[in-house]
């Protein structure tokens, strides 16, 4: 493992990762051309939408480990922090992508956040005198998108306005909350929302990013404490960004449910992906001798034990989440759950807590497991499965029954090969470990093996 | 600079040799040799935890993981079958008392989801005092005494000397061999601990 020729810690001309880059960059070709052949406009947003937010939370998942790790001055994890770091600054690449998107949402030709979008439009008449038809007109296009799922409901909620007055009365109610919501989900105020978190993520990516490369040349430790010393503020900045993201992009699918614990959610699988990324890269790196033993089992093992925390941690909030509302059994709260129980969606769910709970619980839980590299990179790639499983889940239940459609994979792998296609480029450019850090010698050093 | 602090009585026996080391490196050094000659009733003592002892001394990964999980799962069967005894089962335990379904906010009785917080709770309660006690008794505490304290050198293992003591209820422990062997580590400072009969 040891080469004299690497201990520059560079990918160097020859070998697989020298390439890598087109590997990605071909699968987003084909998937760009799957998605766009096969799906009409609005399956392509909802598919887009979720390809890309599977993408964020890598993304995400990377600025928060990087500034993790200098908020607590963390030696351990110094010598991994370069991959991470790279996937980090893949924020602008992930805003080039996000931007057709807004664009879409902004001009309406995106009708994934119809719901609320159309409310705002009607807003005006709905302060006059009550209008009966108009009212029960708007009720009835409400429910209609309430019910993709059970196509009957929808007709039998619009077809039956005299003898079913208490439904038109929920579905009024309903509609005066989405209502309720406009001035703050409204299509201008989220379109600047959308692009202010992108900005933060893009600048954050961009300064941490642009002085750990700097670090690499002048081997400065004042870049270290300066990165310490904002790491808190940022941290703070982007935690709020993440959830306000979460909230705007794929809560108000369902602009009348809402629930506080959603962002922290979306940040345990952000935390759960980057994980599993960075294990997977690290191990192919190290299995070709191109960080010598800079990365080493020892930092494996200290990955797979915060992958397998995670793990836990979401399995701990997404029931939280999910077991208050059942609980409560509050209707306008239980429809997004019963979104994802109908429609063949019940088979998902339990994908999700044997797939993100129970198996990766009792297959990562032992230290055997998690020293044995190969069993690790197996369930890395199992655990990125399921986090895209997991925000599949979150957004496609919004368009419909369940139906693996080849947009959802075509669009997945145009943003994601896209987005590792820089990936992959920027590691074959940059030195695979920050050899600039003050606290690289101890993460070298770093041989407990606990 | 080796030396012999206790004469040699009838009334008493040998307990434990212990060796001081000045550096981390020469215990570290004496720690492989020891651990190659086969001992093993013998530990190291160090005034801060030190990397890569553990492989120094040949010690095995610690059972306690398992010990932990074994317990943390049978906490969680408790729960399950404790939930299930009073929230829905319809059966005398015991003699103890009937057990009877509950109707809790329109929820059938002993619903799963209802018992999750619980499973949790005394998964981690019955986990967490497997791994207290579990620890204990794998480090064979408390206990009153141990001979080792009869050096008074000793008290440095706590400022800036390390220790390594091997003891006579080890198989291969031998009053002369286990001298040679020490000596040959190269300690500052050998002493010979007995106890009372």
């Amino acid at each position: 493992m040891t080469d004299v020729k690497n201990t520059d810690y560079r990918v160097g001309n020859d070998g697989f990762w020298a390439r890598a880059w087109v590997v990605p960059l071909v699968l987003a070709g084909v998937g760009g051309l799957m998605a766009a052949l096969t799906a009409g406009p609005e399956r392509l947003s909802y598919a887009y939408l979720f390809a890309l937010f599977t993408i964020v939370t890598v993304m995400l998942g990377g600025i928060f480990l990087v500034l993790i790790q200098f908020l607590t001055a963390a030696h351990w994890g110094v010598s991994t922090r370069r991959i991470v770091e790279v996937i980090m600054s893949g924020a602008p690449v992930v805003a080039l992508l996000a931007l057709p998107f807004i664009f879409g949402v902004w001009t309406g030709k995106v009708p994934v956040y119809q719901e609320w979008q159309e409310a705002t439009g009607h807003g005006a008449h709905h302060d006059e005198p009550a209008d009966e038809h108009g009212v029960l007109g708007l009720a009835g296009s409400v429910a209609q998108a309430q019910g993709h799922a059970e196509g009957h409901e929808a007709d039998h909620e619009t077809g039956h306005d005299e003898g079913h007055s208490h439904t038109a009365q929920e579905t009024t109610l309903h509609h005066e909350i989405i209502e309720a919501k406009t001035g703050y989900l409204n299509t201008p105020a989220w379109t600047m929302r959308a692009i202010i978190y992108l900005l933060i993520w893009s600048v954050i990516a961009w300064l941490y990013f642009g002085w750990s490369r700097r670090q690499d040349e002048d081997h400065d430790p004042r870049h270290t404490l300066r990165m310490q010393s904002l790491a808190a503020p940022l941290l703070i900045v982007f935690a709020g960004a993440l959830t306000f993201a979460a909230f705007d992009w794929l809560m108000s699918l369902e602009p009348s449910w809402f629930s506080t614990i959603f962002g922290v959610v979306i940040f345990a699988g952000s935390a759960v992906a980057i994980l599993a990324t960075t294990i997977l890269i690290g191990l192919s790196l190290y299995k070709r001798g191109l960080v010598g033993e800079a990365i080493n089992p020892v930092h494996f093992h200290d990955l797979a034990k915060l992958l397998f925390g995670f793990i836990c941690f979401w399995t701990y909030v997404s029931f939280s989440q999910w077991m208050l509302i059942w609980y409560a059994g509050i209707p306008e709260e239980a429809t997004w759950f019963h979104k994802r129980w109908e429609g063949g969606w019940m088979f998902v769910s339990y994908l999700l807590i044997f797939g993100h709970f129970v198996a990766p619980f009792l297959l990562l839980i032992s230290r055997v497991q998690k020293l044995n590299l190969r069993w690790l990179q197996a369930m890395c790639f199992w655990v990125i499965f399921i986090h895209a499983v997991d925000i599949y889940w979150f957004v496609l239940p919004q368009a419909g029954a369940f139906r693996i459609q080849l947009a959802d994979i075509g669009a997945l792998l145009f943003v994601g090969g896209v987005f590792f296609a820089y990936v992959f480029w920027q590691l074959g450019r940059v030195p695979l470990i920050p050899v600039g850090d003050p606290r690289l010698q101890r993460s070298l050093h770093h041989h407990q093996t606990h | 600079m080796v030396e012999q602090a206790h004469n040699q009585s009838s009334t008493k026996r040998p307990a434990l040799y212990l060796a001081e080391y000045d550096t981390p490196n020469a215990i570290a050094k004496a720690a492989m040799k020891v651990r190659d000659a086969g001992y093993k009733k013998w530990d190291c003592h160090t005034p801060y935890p030190m990397h890569g002892m553990d492989e120094a001394m040949g010690l095995k990964p610690t059972k306690i993981g398992f010990i932990s999980f074994f317990f943390g799962m049978a906490g969680v069967a408790t729960a399950v079958l404790m939930m299930k005894y009073m929230n829905a089962w319809d059966f005398n335990f015991l003699d103890i008392g009937w057990g009877y379904p509950i109707v809790v906010g329109g929820k059938p009785p002993g619903a799963f989801p209802s018992m999750v917080p619980i499973m949790f709770e005394l998964g981690i309660l019955f986990c967490g005092f497997a791994t207290l006690f579990g620890l204990l008794g794998i480090i064979k505490l408390p206990r009153h005494n141990h001979p080792i304290f009869e050096s008074e050198r000793f008290e440095a293992a706590t400022d800036d000397k390390f220790f390594i003591s091997i003891e006579a209820g080890d198989p291969s422990f031998n009053l002369d061999r286990t001298r040679a062997l020490l000596e040959s580590t190269g300690p500052t400072y050998l002493e010979l601990i007995e106890e009372g009969a």
